[in-house]
């Protein structure tokens, strides 16, 4: 993604303290959003509703690729609790939908 | 061999002493083997999470399953003994356990297709930092790979 300019954002319904210990405890190399009344989720239509052991609302698990002029160009979302994307789906998709572009501010960073 | 009173080894009870435990049939090493492969199985599945062919389709998770019930049902079947039978059912009982567990338990609802070619919305979010991240500003410098998790860890 950095190579094309690009970023990755997460985001969850937890609250930024949280979010915080999950990057610091993983060393995430991106940053994590915080969507704790689940506006963003309801706007991208992957609300799961009462799906925390809680019973809180949280999100299904689903990626979105939006190319630099905010298009999705890319989904994929989890139909199990148990489903993960493959790495190299993900990889597939970026230089499908983003071709090779490279550049952008992002990307003079470096990686 | 019919019973001789004069030979004590050709005795009813001396002959159930030499049969019996062979016609009990499969003991306590039997069923915790089968349960061992039955678990095996729901144990990948469930800690291996990374490994995706494991998961693509359920067909290991199901193939252990299966095999355990088999291997229980023919153990039930083969026993005399009261609590290795209950054993083996419920060895039998994990087939259809993970079979709901995985078509049914585990589902997640569908979600509503933002139509692909659909734009980014107009929000600011607050990251782990409490900073705020504006959306179409992201955008704005590049491509974005948004991934939403369940959160909760």
């Amino acid at each position: 993604m950095q190579r094309r300019g690009g970023r990755l954002l997460a985001v969850s319904t937890d609250p930024p303290e949280r979010s915080a210990l999950v990057v610091k405890r993983n060393k995430l190399p991106f940053d994590i959003l915080s969507d704790a009344d689940a506006t963003l989720t309801r706007a991208m239509g992957v609300l799961h509703a009462g799906g925390a052991p809680s019973g809180a609302d949280i999100a299904v698990p689903t990626h979105f690729l939006f190319d630099a002029g905010g298009r999705v160009v890319w989904r994929w979302s989890a139909t199990r609790i148990s489903d993960r994307v493959h790495p190299d789906e993900v990889l597939a998709a970026i230089r499908r939908g983003l071709g090779d572009q490279v550049g952008g501010p992002a990307a003079e960073e470096g990686g | 061999m019919t019973a001789d009173p004069h030979n004590p080894a050709t005795s009813p009870d001396a002959t159930n002493a030499f049969t019996a435990p062979a016609a009990r049939g499969p003991g306590w090493v039997a069923v915790l083997l089968c349960l061992a492969l039955s678990l095996s199985g729901a144990a990948a599945y469930l800690l291996l999470l990374d490994v995706h062919w494991l998961h693509r389709s359920g067909a290991p998770l199901f193939a252990t399953l299966a095999l355990g019930a088999m291997w229980a049902t023919r153990n039930a079947l083969r026993t005399r003994r009261r609590w290795v039978r209950i054993a083996c059912v419920a060895n039998v009982l994990l087939l259809p356990l993970g079979l709901y567990a995985f078509f049914v338990a585990a589902r997640l609802p569908r979600t509503t297709p933002p139509q692909i070619e659909s734009s980014i919305p107009e929000l600011t979010l607050l990251d782990q930092q409490s900073r705020p991240v504006q959306l179409s500003e992201v955008v704005k410098q590049g491509p974005l790979l948004l991934v939403f998790y369940r959160g909760h860890w």
